[in-house]
């Protein structure tokens, strides 16, 4: 068969009417997909903004409405501040990139790449901030003369957190990266 | 703009190009359970689009270009249905209708489905009629990277029907 045969059987208006469409059902699912995929980095950044706010709020008022002053409290208060002021100023980085990509595939690809990269230096950052943060943590336990049971508790929660993290950001993020990577390089070199 | 209004285009697209969206279906889905979960995704994303259509381009450009994104980015989840599971929670969006279902096209298919799946997107163009130039903008590669590859994709579609007999 030749090629042009092939285009032949391509255009056959069979193709227009291979499949029925439930129309109703499809928006009723567009609509449901439109509700619940408020996109996972926005999730991400909201949950960890609210998150550190709310903890650095709770230790903050802890501090002061039960008199202790403890400078572990403070600094950690203020770590959990400035991180939730650095993923807000990281998101707002990101939005603003959003349009500038050219409406191909693969400027379609670069904006999922850059994306996924986004998610991995987040996850990165999570990694990187959590160690201070356990550190004072641990600080501050150890200084108030918490129990060895307590402290070995900070510890092994820091390791599962740390062991997650880097989890997440291999098994997840830079492998989703890396699979984006591919199709680009094979859309372009073949 | 309104969710009406963008309801509406979307049901003008899919009448006017509806064999364009089960084309792409077809050649990234290899079950009707998949072909059904990619179909929604597609037409979610280019319900999604509709805002930013500005008519600089072709609606067909247009909707070729978000329906191969999306089946190449669906392709790489590696979340389909395993062949013959029954999806039980919901009804298929899309059923096939046997009387237009033809042989020669199948095969066809079922080449397009052995080529990478970005190899598969230029396939398409191609045997849809569009120009190298067209298929470079769509894609986001030259020209000339476009010939090479179209080159390749023909040779291979030929070797596969000599091999047919």
């Amino acid at each position: 068969m030749e090629f042009e045969d092939m285009q032949k059987i391509w255009n056959a208006d069979s193709q227009q009417f291979a499949y029925a469409i439930d129309e109703d059902a499809m928006y009723q699912r567009i609509l449901a997909k439109k509700k619940g995929s408020k996109r996972t980095v926005n999730k991400m950044e909201w949950f960890l903004m609210a998150v550190n706010v709310l903890a650095g709020a709770v230790i903050l008022g802890k501090n002061i409405l039960k008199d202790l002053h403890n400078p572990y409290l403070y600094a950690m208060t203020g770590l959990l501040i400035v991180a939730s002021g650095y993923i807000f100023w990281r998101r707002k980085q990101r939005l603003a990139g959003e349009n500038h990509f050219d409406r191909s595939i693969t400027g379609d690809l670069d904006h999922a790449i850059r994306n996924a990269q986004y998610r991995e230096r987040l996850s990165l950052s999570a990694f990187f901030y959590a160690t201070p943060l356990f550190a004072l943590i641990f600080w501050s336990a150890y200084k108030d003369n918490e129990s060895t049971i307590f402290l070995v508790g900070i510890a092994l929660l820091f390791v599962v957190t740390i062991v997650l993290s880097i989890f997440e950001h291999r098994f997840i993020h830079m492998r989703y990266r890396k699979r984006l990577e591919k199709m680009k390089k094979m859309l372009e070199n073949g | 703009m309104t969710e009406e209004k963008q309801q509406d285009i979307l049901h003008d697209w899919l009448n006017r190009h509806k064999g364009l969206f089960f084309k792409v279906v077809r050649a990234y889905a290899r079950n009707e359970e998949d072909r059904d979960d990619l179909f929604q995704e597609i037409t979610l994303q280019v319900w999604r689009s509709i805002p930013n259509f500005r008519r600089e381009s072709a609606e067909t450009t247009w909707i070729y270009r978000i329906a191969f994104n999306t089946a190449i980015r669906w392709h790489s989840k590696e979340k389909k249905h395993k062949e013959g599971r029954q999806s039980m929670d919901m009804a298929p969006i899309l059923e096939a209708v046997p009387e237009y279902q033809d042989e020669r096209l199948s095969w066809l298919y079922e080449r397009i489905a052995q080529l990478a799946e970005t190899d598969r997107s230029l396939c398409l163009l191609l045997l849809d009629g569009f120009s190298y130039k067209e298929m470079a903008q769509i894609v986001g590669i030259s020209e000339s990277n476009v010939a090479v590859k179209i080159h390749r994709i023909k040779k291979y579609l030929q070797e596969q029907s000599q091999k047919k007999g």
